[in-house]
């Protein structure tokens, strides 16, 4: 009997011990984005360049130059922008000297708002020639014109002070630790954060061309730009809404898991002004929503339109990954598109760098796909259908 | 030899009777559970054959849960009698079904094609995952597995001796895990969390043509270790004791490595690495059933581990919708404590003292 108690008391400990752990393992709740965010739109301060849908990014006049906020989820970081001429000495991790001569950059959008604005020339630093589309960006990696920063998706401090770029943007996952940030504020090559991909509408992601352009001395181009794209986008948008919705799932299963794009995500944004029905449309995440092929089973079944299944190039391999996801219907009808039409066989994809900045190109694409009878003569630019 | 071979006594008849009722509910159970909930009149009415509310549960039931199911059964056999025949052949209690690098073989192919793509080694290995499929993953762990079950087979005939045989299994496991951890170390993140998410196991992967193919590989092996009962109840007694009482121990020995790797290697090219289940389970055989008779043993375990597994499925869907914990994961929650327990309370009749 003696035997029995001990074990009783160790069986509840460990029993213990593991629902504790499990508990606070499993918390997967999304960052919410900072206070900040919303204190910046107090009413009173000088409002010269505006944001109308990115909420990421604050830009106001200050003296002779600008201060830029950015705002990602744990804190709010702030840039100086003054004319080159007026920096004096070496400028330190936040001072950044316009216009920029030479940019490094490590994220698509980067390069695809830079090829936008017309400014591929001052490109002297990509992440990897692997993951460029642009034409002329990938013929100056291979000419030695424009480094490759990063390695294996780390980026290599060597290399950005090798290359001595004016300053080094990064999207805050090129695992840019604070230790090596000082290095390259030490050699005076700020870096700074654009955290456009965390916006959640189409035109936030574009809108932050102004930034670019801010930098890079084109601001007039970058606001002009963003005025048509919107303009377009917008009366696309109207011209579906009296349309009916076809259902659009998105993505693919992995090992069990189905990530969608959440109710609240820039996709999710897409598909609404799209004309679609959504099936996770009430979903608050803005982010991706980890779901189950049971999920998708008991709402996307019969899906019309199924958009971007991972890598797949074709309906054959969507059946031989798993072949239950051939019962979806718009497998069965063939009504399948990947984002794969403007891509590199290395991986570039114009998807993510013209197609951030030029979200109203996205959009017709989408209405194509979606009520093809408003837009008779689009061809589709960045969607591909799988046969 | 031959007198009391499957009397296991009207309190065993009772306990298998009602093991057997366990492992029936918890089929049921583990079909019943998901992330989507599906009412249980439902579950039992679609199972039943009829048509069931909206085809979506129905083919949530047939093409999802069911399988899934009979994976665990699978898995939970398969790699039970296994761990049963490492312990028996190696006389030791902590062994399993992956103690001669099986599984490190499987994880080493799968990391292959997973982690080197764009290197030469990599490109054969892209190449048989796009046109192959989701079978790529699993003929790399075959080969995987075959190639380090083969360096440890010649080794073995070479060496007369068990324990050197496990200690040289366990080496090679080492080196393949420290291949793995350097390509790791080379690899894009998107890369390495690819090859995590294998590692989790997966009981729900197996899909269409899969499914028999992994059931015949396991079945036979099973029927065929059936035939080992009396070779494996003479290792018990030592090596060189069952060869002076006629037994062909050579033959034995080769013929348990055989049929564990077919075993094992089916569930970890399908399933991925599961652990503890079949290092636990024998245990639990043994000390259930009072026996170090394997003609008992073997049915014994396999049940036992069919049960365990669908359990452990069970618990691993408990979280309900949109979230399950990894196979893995559970297996090893549950059976860590049950070695435990084993270790404390070594009471197993006959084998290892």
């Amino acid at each position: 009997m003696g035997n029995l108690n001990f074990l009783s008391g160790t069986c509840r400990t460990y029993l213990l011990l593991t629902f504790l752990i499990l508990l606070f393992g499993c918390d997967e709740r999304e960052d919410k984005v900072s206070r900040n965010s919303n204190s910046a739109k107090k009413p009173g301060r000088q409002e010269s360049i505006s944001f109308m849908y990115a909420k990421r990014i604050n830009i106001e006049e200050k003296n002779s130059g600008y201060q830029v906020d950015v705002f990602s989820d744990k804190d709010t970081m702030t840039y100086r922008l003054l004319p080159k001429e007026q920096l004096g000495g070496k400028p330190d991790g936040n001072i950044i000297g316009i216009p920029v001569d030479r940019f490094a950059c490590l994220s698509s959008t980067h390069v695809g708002m830079l090829s936008a604005l017309d400014q591929r020339q001052l490109i002297k630093g990509v992440s990897g020639f692997d993951h460029v589309y642009d034409k002329e960006v990938k013929s100056g990696v291979s000419k030695g014109d424009i480094a490759e920063l990063a390695i294996h998706g780390k980026v290599n401090v060597e290399r950005v002070l090798e290359q001595g770029p004016d300053i080094l943007m990064s999207n805050g996952l090129s695992s840019l630790d604070p230790a090596k940030k000082r290095l390259l504020n030490q050699a005076g090559i700020p870096v700074i954060l654009n955290m456009d991909w965390k916006e959640n509408h189409p035109l936030g992601k574009a809108e932050w061309v102004k930034f670019i352009g801010l930098l890079t001395g084109k601001f007039q181009q970058a606001r002009s730009l963003f005025q048509k794209t919107r303009q377009a986008y917008n009366e696309l948008s109207n011209k579906v809404v009296s349309k009916g919705r076809p259902m659009v799932i998105c993505n693919l299963n992995r090992k069990g898991s189905w990530f969608v794009p959440g109710g609240n995500s820039y996709m999710a944004r897409f598909l609404e002004d799209a004309g679609a029905d959504y099936p996770w449309k009430e979903n608050k995440q803005t982010g991706g929503l980890k779901t189950s092929l049971e999920d998708v089973y008991q709402k996307g079944l019969n899906a019309d339109y199924w958009l971007n299944p991972g890598r797949a190039s074709s309906l054959a391999e969507i059946a031989a990954k798993d072949d239950r996801l051939t019962k979806i219907a718009a497998f069965q009808n063939g009504k399948v598109y990947n984002n794969t039409k403007r891509m590199r066989e290395e991986g570039g994809n114009d998807y993510w760098e013209s197609g951030v900045v030029r979200p109203d190109l996205h959009l017709a694409d989408l209405v194509k796909i979606l009520h093809p009878e408003v837009l008779p003569k689009h061809r589709l630019i960045y969607y591909e259908k799988l046969e | 030899m031959k007198a009391s071979r499957f009397n296991i006594g009207s309190k065993g008849l009772l306990f298998t009777f009602l093991l057997c009722l366990l492992m029936v509910a918890l089929f049921l159970a583990d079909i019943a559970l998901g992330s989507v909930k599906i009412p249980l009149g439902e579950v039992v009415s679609i199972l039943s054959g009829e048509e069931g509310e909206g085809k979506a549960w129905e083919t949530i039931i047939w093409n999802i849960r069911f399988p899934k199911a009979i994976t665990a059964l699978l898995a939970g056999i398969g790699l039970s009698l296994g761990g049963l025949q490492m312990q028996t052949l190696f006389r030791n209690p902590l062994a399993g079904p992956s103690v001669l690098g099986i599984t490190a073989g499987g994880s080493l192919g799968v990391a292959l094609i997973t982690l080197t793509s764009g290197s030469a080694l990599g490109m054969i290995g892209m190449a048989g995952g796009g046109i192959f499929g989701s079978w790529g993953a699993v003929l790399a762990s075959v080969i995987g597995s075959a190639s380090v079950l083969l360096i440890v087979l010649a080794v073995s005939l070479k060496v007369r001796d068990n324990v050197t045989l496990l200690i040289i299994g366990l080496m090679v496991g080492n080196i393949t895990i420290s291949m793995v951890s350097i390509w790791q170390y080379f690899s894009h993140p998107e890369k390495i969390q690819d090859y995590l998410l294998w590692t989790f196991g997966n009981l729900g992967g197996v899909t269409g043509v899969q499914l028999p193919v992994l059931g015949g590989v396991v079945m036979v092996a099973v029927l065929l270790s059936f035939t080992l009962s009396g070779g494996l109840n003479g290792m018990l007694l030592g090596e060189d004791h069952a060869r002076s009482l006629g037994f062909n121990v050579a033959r034995v020995r080769v013929l348990v490595i055989i049929f564990t790797s077919l075993m094992a290697g089916a569930v970890t090219a399908f399933c991925g690495p599961i652990g503890f289940v079949g290092v636990a389970v024998p245990h639990l055989a043994r000390m259930t059933y009072n026996t170090a008779d394997h003609f008992i043993l073997i049915p014994a375990t396999c049940l036992l581990g069919g049960t365990l597994m669908l359990g452990c499925d069970v618990v691993a869907n408990w979280p309900g919708s949109e979230s399950t914990l990894p196979i893995s994961a559970v297996t090893a929650l549950i059976g860590s404590p049950v070695v435990i327990w084993v270790i404390l309370r070594r009471r197993s009749k006959g084998a290892f003292s």
